[in-house]
């Protein structure tokens, strides 16, 4: 065999294998996109039912009074949560994230303010080191699959850190899950919790309502799980478009492989037929100078 | 009555009720049709909810039992971080969970892993 055809054929083995990977990849990855939109619907009647409770609160004590509903007046740390994957190859996925955490960085800083970074997944994570911005926390190895208790443990450090003063406001930064063929990459105040999420009640007081233990108490631990709640929700929209873009990228690629697959072929088709015409010539050639030989 | 059990990751158990008995934090409640509004932390420990001539047994792990009306009907919404049917808790597997957390209380006062213990002991304590 010549070494052309050989070339050749080692190329289509190695696109072929390649392709067994990308396929493998895009059937994983939609599956994990049905598996995150289940979870984004099967976590959907707790809040609802949270923002319920909330609102009962507001209708008792007239209007809310708590520390993460109350505006800063001049604010001066501004944290951003941005939700990236741990993984690549999922097209322009996390790109999309990061530039518009940037954006939104970049107002911030235009508003006189400081911007404090936050991320989940190693691909924010490397984005921001490499570039020299300090990191005030991250998180990783959940992306695809994220665990209520990995949002337990965000939300608890996000609202400390407001509480306690390190920071004024908290944004965070994903991607919303609008179909399998769009997400849109959405950022989102969480604290403080905005008053038409909650206040825009009118009091109407029972007079025999029961609180156990008081409103007060009750809101310390209803504000807070509300906030869990939705970064919750964040991490499970951004886990199912991280899939979906994937699926999409590994789609290509396997398309792209395909096509390559083909034009090798025909190649490695065409290099066979060299070959095969060039023995042919020879042979023929070898004959003739026998025959004239033996003529002479 | 309308009654709702729900946690952060899935809807537990919804359904119609005559009566719901919980743990609050100041005492047992029993709520019936008709009961005024309540909004009640929850401890952890069971939650049973009497139906005609059924009972579910279940257990939730804190949280907030809410009881609101609306057109004469009431309603009940327990919000648990976490909660279980009885149908759905592995016995073997919390006695095994709740040997290993003793095992770590023994030497040292950890108040995660008590939590974490209350909460095996209520769901053994419920298929007792």
């Amino acid at each position: 065999m010549g070494a052309k055809l050989r070339v050749v054929r080692r190329r289509i083995r190695s696109v072929q294998s390649t392709m067994k990977i990308t396929r493998a990849m895009e059937l994983i990855a939609a599956s994990r996109i049905l598996k995150a939109q289940q979870r984004v619907e099967a976590a959907r009647p707790y809040a609802e039912l949270l923002t319920r409770a909330m609102e009962d609160v507001a209708r008792q004590t007239g209007a809310l009074v708590h520390p993460l509903l109350e505006e800063r007046a001049e604010p001066a740390r501004v944290g951003v949560l941005v939700i990236t994957s741990d993984r690549g190859l999922a097209g322009s996925y996390n790109a999309n994230v990061l530039r518009l955490a940037e954006d939104l960085m970049d107002s911030i800083r235009a508003r006189g303010c400081e911007p404090v970074v936050y991320t989940t997944g190693k691909k924010g994570m490397s984005y921001f080191r490499f570039r020299g911005v300090p990191l005030a926390a991250s998180w990783s190895g959940f992306s695809e699959v994220p665990p209520y208790r990995a949002a337990v443990e965000i939300g608890r450090r996000l609202i400390a850190d407001f509480a306690e003063g390190r920071i004024d406001e908290q944004h965070v930064v994903y991607t919303d899950f609008r179909s399998a063929f769009t997400q849109r990459a959405t950022s989102k105040r969480f604290l403080p919790i905005s008053p038409t999420e909650v206040r825009d009640v009118r009091p109407r007081p029972h007079p025999e309502y029961l609180f156990e233990p008081g409103p007060n108490e009750i809101l310390d631990e209803l504000l807070p799980q509300y906030v869990i709640t939705k970064v919750y929700a964040a991490l499970l929209e951004s886990a199912a478009s991280e899939n979906a873009a994937r699926r999409r990228a590994m789609k290509a690629a396997t398309d792209n492989a395909e096509e390559l697959v083909k034009v090798l072929t025909r190649q490695a088709n065409r290099a066979r037929q060299d070959e095969i015409t060039m023995e042919i010539m020879d042979i023929v050639g070898g004959a003739e100078a026998l025959a004239s030989a033996s003529e002479g | 009555m309308e009654v709702h059990v729900v946690t952060p990751e899935r809807e537990v158990w919804v359904g119609e009720a005559r009566m719901v008995v919980a743990r609050g934090v100041l005492g047992e409640l029993g709520i019936l049709e008709g009961h005024v509004p309540l909004l009640v932390r929850l401890t952890i420990g069971p939650l049973r909810i009497l139906r005609d001539g059924e009972e579910v047994f279940s257990v939730v792990d804190g949280g907030f039992l809410h009881v609101s009306s609306s057109e004469g009907t009431t309603r009940v919404d327990v919000l648990a971080p976490s909660a279980a049917l009885a149908s759905e808790i592995d016995v073997e597997l919390e006695r095994r969970r709740i040997a290993e957390l003793e095992a770590r209380l023994v030497d040292k006062d950890d108040v995660e892993a008590q939590t974490e213990l209350a909460k095996a002991l209520a769901r053994v304590n419920l298929r007792a």
